[in-house]
């Protein structure tokens, strides 16, 4: 929340000599002529969209502004607030700003909330635009990146489709996260890079703990004010004001608010997560236990955000409608180059190419896959191990055992970072891939090696058997790693099993992503009935 | 330490595993040489590597290194002795008891309890906390040390490993509220305690570390873990407390999912651990048994006249509100009422008992009230004597926190024979639906001041909640207690025990 810090630029504009607030009209009457342009333009645009008159002087202007709050209500206040300050408020500021209007009226609170304000604060007034009635989508961290992780490669996806396809207004946070904004054309390049980003890093978790605001003034920027709209925000918002500004905006705003749900991972497995994810994505979901609705990327995924909703009415909360919204995958053809490319990276003699992709954090459980490669390779089987995936936290162990096979001479390696099109090679090129994540909200790697006709051995739990279960997979207990070996062993010791997994893999159907954006967008937004 | 001190340890510490590891054969062998650690050491990774399983592994590390083992240690020791021989499973299991030792602890004589069943009261005992977790923990323990046997527990300061309890400490938790003797006594004199196939009991959260440790032993020591629910307030609600609180709390998640049941105290804490219990199928782990068990609300004094009716004539209604100065506990909200009522005439006094929490969000306001005039008092520290006095005075008391497991005010106010404005749902509401008490959307604040509007007035009202709470149901903190051990302990005792007598 921004805070008034020492004295204001203009003292006399907000405070009574005594340190009180100035009610509006005080404050207006004694205004400069900067000051009283900023509050008569913005209070015209509040009046406008509530379809109110613009009123002739200050005195019915300021009339018609506090009966707009009469009776006070949260829903009006919120929008007052965020009109006249140009920042979205937080929950704390609506309901003090409500209660303050109660006992002494809205010109008091409004004044009270200016005089707290960025506005008096930095003197500034960062233009307010007002939007009503149309779809938002909230792209913060795809529009700031050309990284492509997970989130984004589904973001991309979406976003890019649902611009081509409907009326949406494409926005970000402010610097600051005082308010959504327009993206500049770089920004909104980035988001049209494309169904397929030209770059694969599987950097990191799909979510590393965001950053704090930083603190100081930063150059205005004009803030929408989404009013009666729907939403949308694909990635994962759970920057400490931004979380907050949307849970106010959830509950106030007369918008209708939605997410696509990648996991829980942070609160259910948070063994898995770099420490400071728990409280970040908590607070996440305290925004999203005010929205209306979460689109889940797997069944599984859906029923973790159920569980996670059940928990809420111990606190009288209802939570937001969660329902299953299954990811895809889609592959491209690699061109012959890219073949052969993949094919020397990749292969080490005849040997079959195992292939192992996703970033080095615990949870991907890289060092069980390693321990049953060892116990394969010390039986006597052949075949050589490639990882693909970025460094993450805690990945130092897995670092030094695969030096460690290396200098023993096993035909193990690992590979930060791959293109698109050598990735999709690669997955051509491969025996088998490997995926034995203890937990995932998809397992998009599992369903990209499926689309690409390569067997996968994966986790016999949530989202990844409910890919496997389709065919072309074999399931086995993540935390056994003889389950592991097993599987693998089965697959590598008998072509003729492969073979049978490729042709079950290769007979699958796949959802296009145009037909993934198009349902998530029919729940999303259709689906979302106006409050 | 000196180097001969550390291998006696070690030996002590090997000696003391050797009969739950070694056949019985071996281990008379073993004890008969002399050559210090070497051939115990020897004979122990040869017999856990025979016979490989994380359970194994986790106590080995917990006798070499003098501190329970985390998850990733257990994964790897295990991994590592599969495909290792004995020579080098051997400097593994060294390597990992110098990069683990505990050095401050391991000095100290360590038993092994087996079959048994040991409680853990860390921060009851050793820092003398008293917030409403650490005030059921002097209720409970008391009542089973009376009933069971059980071995009470600490943390070591580094929170590796378990001891036993100082006088002091054991005072703490069993001496009632009165402030404990001055002796100091340190960790010195305790034993180190390694629970093996027993019933490890966590009637408080915790501190983070030893909750890592905790996860690894629930997971894979073969000891079963139960604990009290409480609340996942730091979960569900993160925008109302300090992230590192959410932060802290993540790490008793992770116990939780490898408890065997869970005790909640009631409608907030059920439902909040049933729903996070139902999540874990998904990771391939078995659901604890969560069971409510709901706090006691003891019989309130039969002498009512005690209270606020002998408040003189021109003393003012006295109105309480118990809680910290927090965004949850909505102390805003109740300052705000307060103001409504007084600004159209009534009058009363308003108390509040709490002071400031993580951050204030009402300083400003009573400043401002003060400065006005209104009669408001505050007080931020009072003892259980003062506190039970303020109840009795009170005319009613107000709790309308937006999300609390415990609703302790509520339970207080209704011991003391107060009725009580509090929130509609979970806990609080399930509490006050007992009788006694007004129920308000804590989210409404209209609702508070027509409640609180209409306790200053309607000597009816009050007298027909002032009954009620006298017709309430008596529950006593030794039913609480018998029930409590029940549901937790026995079902898993039982077959461990026979289990173990089954081995022998």
């Amino acid at each position: 929340m921004i805070r008034f810090v020492g004295a204001p630029r203009s003292p006399g504009e907000w405070h009574a000599p005594e340190g009180s607030h100035l009610p509006l009209d005080a404050v207006l009457a004694k205004a400069t002529p900067r000051t009283g342009q900023g509050l008569r333009t913005r209070i015209l645009l509040l009046l406008e969209v509530l379809g109110l008159p613009a009123a002739p002087d200050d005195r019915e202007l300021l009339e018609a502004l506090a009966s707009v709050l009469e009776p006070v209500n949260r829903r009006e206040m919120w929008l007052a607030l965020a009109v006249l300050t140009g920042v979205l408020p937080d929950t704390a500021t609506v309901v003090s700003a409500c209660r303050a209007a109660k006992l002494d009226g809205a010109l008091v609170a409004l004044a009270e909330a200016l005089g707290r304000s960025w506005i008096s604060e930095h003197d500034a007034w960062p233009e307010v635009e007002l939007v009503v009635d149309r779809v938002v989508v909230d792209l913060h961290h795809t529009s700031a990146t050309k990284v492509a992780t997970g989130i984004q490669r589904v973001v991309r996806a979406t976003a890019s489709r649902w611009y081509r396809d409907h009326d949406v207004l494409l926005a970000r946070w402010t610097e600051q996260y005082r308010g959504l904004r327009r993206l500049t054309p770089e920004e909104h390049r980035r988001v049209m890079m494309g169904p397929e980003p030209m770059t694969l890093t599987v950097e990191s978790d799909p979510v590393a703990p965001p950053q704090a605001a930083s603190a100081g003034p930063a150059p205005a920027e004009a803030t929408i004010v989404p009013w009666r709209c729907t939403i949308i925000v694909p990635e994962l918002a759970a920057e400490r004001e931004r979380a907050l500004r949307y849970r106010a905006l959830a509950a106030y705003s007369g918008s209708a608010t939605a997410i696509i749900g990648y996991d829980c991972v942070p609160i259910m497995l948070p063994e898995t997560t770099v420490e400071g994810m728990a409280s970040a994505f908590s607070l996440h979901l305290a925004a999203v236990a005010h929205m209306d609705r979460v689109a889940a990327i797997s069944d599984a995924a859906a029923s973790e955000y159920r569980a996670w909703r059940s928990m809420l009415t111990g606190s009288g909360r209802r939570g937001p409608e969660v329902r299953s919204v299954p990811l895809t995958a889609e592959v491209k053809v690699p061109t012959d180059a890219a073949m052969q490319a993949a094919r020397d990276l990749l292969c080490v003699g005849s040997l079959p190419v195992v292939l192992a992709v996703g970033s080095h954090e615990p949870r991907k459980n890289h060092l069980a896959v390693l321990h049953a490669a060892k116990m394969l390779w010390r039986e006597g089987m052949e075949f050589a191990l490639t990882f693909v995936g970025g460094h993450s936290w805690k990945s130092e162990t897995f670092n030094a055992q695969v030096q460690e096979l290396q200098a023993a001479s096993r035909p193990v390696q690992a590979i930060n970072a791959l293109s698109d099109e050598l990735l999709w090679a690669a997955y051509r090129v491969a025996y088998c891939t490997v995926y034995m994540s203890v937990h995932e909200g998809f397992g998009l790697p599992i369903a990209e090696s499926l689309a690409s006709g390569t067997p996968v051995v994966t986790s016999n739990l949530g989202s990844m058997l409910e890919l496997a279960s389709r065919g072309g997979a074999l399931a086995a207990d993540p935390a056994d790693d003889g389950a592991i070996a097993g599987a693998l062993r089965r697959i590598l010791a008998q072509p003729a099993y492969q073979e049978r997994l490729a042709e079950e893999a290769t007979a699958l159907e796949w959802r296009t992503w145009d037909e993934y954006a198009a349902e998530a967008w029919q729940f999303l937004v259709e689906g979302a009935p106006r409050r | 330490m000196t180097a001969m001190r550390v291998e006696s340890a070690l030996v002590q510490r090997l000696s003391a595993v050797s009969p739950f590891l070694l056949d019985e054969s071996v281990a008379y062998t073993a004890g008969e040489q002399e050559d210090g650690a070497g051939s115990l050491l020897d004979a122990l990774v040869r017999s856990v590597s025979a016979e490989l399983t994380p359970a194994r592994v986790w106590l080995l590390c917990t006798a070499v290194a003098g501190s329970f083992p985390l998850a990733d240690h257990v994964r790897a020791g295990t991994r590592f002795f599969s495909i290792s021989s004995a020579l080098e499973a051997t400097t593994w299991i060294l390597d990992y008891g110098l990069m683990a030792a505990n050095t401050k602890a391991a000095d100290n004589p360590t038993r092994v309890v087996e079959g048994s069943v040991v409680v853990d009261v860390d921060q009851t005992a050793r820092h003398g906390a008293k917030t409403g977790i650490h005030r059921i923990v002097r209720q409970v323990v008391p009542q089973w040390s009376d009933t069971h046997e059980f071995v009470p527990v600490v943390w070591t300061e580094s929170a590796q490993a378990l001891r036993t309890l100082t006088p002091a400490e054991h005072h703490q938790v069993v001496g009632g509220e009165q402030d404990s003797p001055s002796t100091e006594s340190s960790e010195e004199e305790s034993v180190s305690v390694v629970p093996w196939r027993s019933v490890v009991v966590l009637p408080e959260v915790p501190l983070p570390d030893a909750c890592d440790r905790l996860a690894a032993m629930a997971q894979f020591s073969g000891n079963r873990v139960v604990a009290i629910g409480y609340d996942c307030v730091p979960a569900l609600s993160a925008d109302m407390v300090p992230a590192s609180e959410s932060n802290r709390f993540a790490h008793f998640l992770t116990v939780v999912k490898h408890t065997r049941r869970m005790a909640c105290i009631g409608a907030t804490s059920s439902t909040e651990f049933t729903g996070f219990a139902s999540a874990l199928e998904a990771q391939g782990l078995s659901e604890p048994v969560v069971r409510q068990i709901p706090l006691p609300v003891q019989a309130p004094l039969d002498d009512l006249r005690t209270g606020w009716e002998k408040t003189a004539h021109d003393e003012l209604p006295l109105v309480l509100s118990v809680g910290t100065f927090e965004p949850i506990t909505n102390q805003a909200s109740v300052l705000y009422a307060a103001e409504r009522l007084w600004r159209e005439g009534r009058c009363f006094e308003l108390l509040l008992i709490g002071g400031g929490g993580w951050t204030d969000p009402v300083s400003e306001t009573v400043g401002r009230l003060k400065r006005a005039g209104r009669p408001l008092r505050l007080v931020d520290k009072a003892t259980t004597a003062e506190l039970e006095a303020a109840y009795r005075q009170a005319k009613f008391t107000v709790f309308v926190s937006v999300h609390d497991g415990l609703g302790l005010p509520v339970v207080q106010s209704l011991e003391q024979g107060t009725p009580v404005i509090t929130t509609n749902y979970g806990s609080t509401a399930q509490i006050g639906g007992g009788g006694g008490a007004l129920l308000v959307d804590p989210d409404e604040e209209e609702e508070l001041v027509e409640a609180m509007g209409r306790l200053l007035v309607d000597d009816d009202l009050l007298m027909r909640l002032r009954r009620e709470i006298i017709e309430r149901p008596v529950q006593s903190w030794a039913d609480y207690a018998s029930e409590l051990w029940d549901a937790l302990v026995v079902p898993e005792l039982e077959p461990l025990v026979s289990e173990n007598r089954a081995q022998r």
